[in-house]
């Protein structure tokens, strides 16, 4: 398991660290506006071109951090398995539990007896965020 | 801090011309590029490959503790069953010679049935405690972890072989085929997490189609690791097959319907193949098509032998597939995917009726790993 700590303390490593650039960056910006105002041209080229330079990079690495993110949520989703009966219809949906498959006898239904089976195990898409 | 900036500025003056500097940064990077820029570019190349083989390092090793947890848990050896996982992890096959072409299927098909035999044997020696479905899965979980493995070690020699000759080529060739590779090894990680736990994956939908008709019939065991079972539809007999499921496993499709053609005499009027493909970008998961063909992936050798039959008994043989990507085939089963089986039934029952008349025999075969799924 000492991969997987390493793997995620670089993870978050990384956030912290393109965090602590775009904030840096972003200081130094307003800086740059700050001696414009005060007449300082020269200065004011200079730090734009750095600290733009650096929200570019911090905001790549962020979004590359997310794009991982993503990929990670995607590889620990929910598995969900649906139990049906095949006398009434019923339909139970719970958490996929080791030893489940398709078509494996399962618990007995709660409105008529009966004995369901297993229907569908699938994987639970993530939720969209709604606009 | 703009000080400091101001002071580096300062060879040019701190109220030098901005001009003169922008200028003479212009020359500077022109003169730059044109001697060294391929090794400015080749530079930028290997630190994006090398990320990338940090990553996949640690995908790898996750991939082994993972299949290293379950063999423990599932298998209860009595000894630390590393060092024969790592001796499995870089198993190899070599592919018969093809300057002579005749039979060749043939000597593949059997070094394949070979490999398996040995892989599996190989497999229950590590997990002693296994039952024959869990040893399935235990299979399929340290194939992900070899490919996983295979992928790590041939990205980190062309990193390794482009540094040490610093050829352009040579990473080139790497760094432009990263993005296909990670998406593979991504894939292969959500697999991993599958067969550890014994999921239906997104290949299992032909098998899950092929489940859902056998289902409350008699089956009764073809060839090596395919169950069939047969089942009316309007007058015409279907004989439906699959790999025997709940564990992993693909079976071998062509080995079946081969011998059922053999038990009929041949008189079959079709076969319909369902089977999992490969959907094109902007393709719906989970959508159907339906084509003329032998619908089955792998090293070729059980689609040549469903072909021969098919020409020899002048069999139509038909393939519905159900669209995925490569990440959805071998990640846990999708929803869509679940509900795509569904619809394939309903366009099994139509093709059926549509083709063959009353009292003519259908061979029904659900392709794909059976991954928790039963019959």
């Amino acid at each position: 398991m000492q991969a997987r700590s390493a793997g995620s303390a670089y993870f978050y490593l990384l956030i912290a660290f393109s965090i602590v650039v775009l904030g840096y960056s972003a200081w130094m910006l307003y800086s740059g506006i700050l001696s414009m105002k005060e007449g300082n041209m020269e200065n004011f080229y200079y730090t734009a071109f750095i600290s733009l330079m650096g929200i570019a990079l911090a905001l790549s690495s962020l979004m590359q951090v997310r794009k991982r993110a993503s990929i990670l949520s995607r590889v620990g989703a929910k598995v969900l398995t649906v139990a049906l009966c095949s006398k009434c219809n019923f339909k139970a949906i719970r958490n996929f539990t080791v030893g489940d498959y398709v078509l494996k006898d399962a618990e007995k239904c709660q409105q008529c007896g009966e004995t369901m089976h297993i229907n569908q195990i699938y994987q639970e898409e993530p939720k969209k965020k709604q606009d | 801090m703009i000080s400091v900036f101001s002071a580096i500025s300062s060879p040019f003056g701190p109220s030098g011309d901005l001009n003169t500097v922008v200028s003479m940064l212009m020359y500077l990077s022109f003169i730059l590029f044109m001697f060294f820029g391929q090794k400015i570019q080749v530079r930028l190349m290997l630190l994006e490959v090398d990320g990338v083989v940090k990553r996949l390092e640690f995908m790898r090793n996750e991939v082994k503790l993972l299949s290293l947890k379950t063999l423990k848990e599932i298998g209860k050896p009595k000894e630390d069953p590393l060092p024969e996982l790592n001796v499995m992890l870089e198993q190899f096959l070599i592919s018969p010679e093809g300057m002579d072409p005749a039979g060749i299927v043939w000597k593949l098909d059997h070094l394949l049935d070979v490999r398996e035999m040995k892989f599996k044997d190989d497999v229950k020696k590590i997990a002693p405690e296994a039952d024959a479905s869990q040893v399935n899965n235990l299979e399929n979980l340290i194939e992900a972890s070899q490919a996983l493995n295979t992928i790590f070690r041939i990205v980190r020699h062309f990193y390794l072989l482009g540094k040490k000759t610093s050829s352009f080529y040579i990473i080139f060739q790497i760094q432009m085929v990263l993005p296909l590779i990670m998406q593979e090894a991504d894939a292969l990680m959500a697999a991993a997490r599958a067969f550890s736990q014994g999921q239906p994956i997104g290949d299992g939908a032909g098998a899950l189609v092929a489940a859902k008709l056998m289902q409350g019939k008699e089956k009764r065991r073809v060839g090596r690791d395919v169950v069939v079972a047969e089942t009316m539809i309007e007058g015409r007999r279907v004989i439906s097959l699959k790999a025997e499921g709940p564990g992993g496993n693909v079976g071998k499709p062509g080995d079946a319907i081969r011998q059922i053609i053999e038990e009929n005499s041949g008189k079959i009027a079709m076969i319909v193949m369902v089977d999992a493909a490969l959907k094109l970008e902007g393709d719906k998961t989970g959508d159907l098509s339906e084509g003329i063909g032998a619908a089955i992936g792998g090293p070729g050798t059980e689609r040549f032998k469903i072909e021969e039959e098919a020409l020899k008994h002048k069999i139509q043989v038909y393939a519905i597939i159900l669209k995925e990507s490569i990440l959805e085939a071998i990640a846990p089963m999708k929803k869509e995917i679940s509900e795509g089986a569904e619809q394939a039934l309903a366009r099994i029952k139509k093709l059926i009726l549509d083709r063959t008349k009353e009292g003519e025999t259908v061979i029904v075969a659900g392709i794909g790993n059976t991954i928790g799924i039963g019959q």
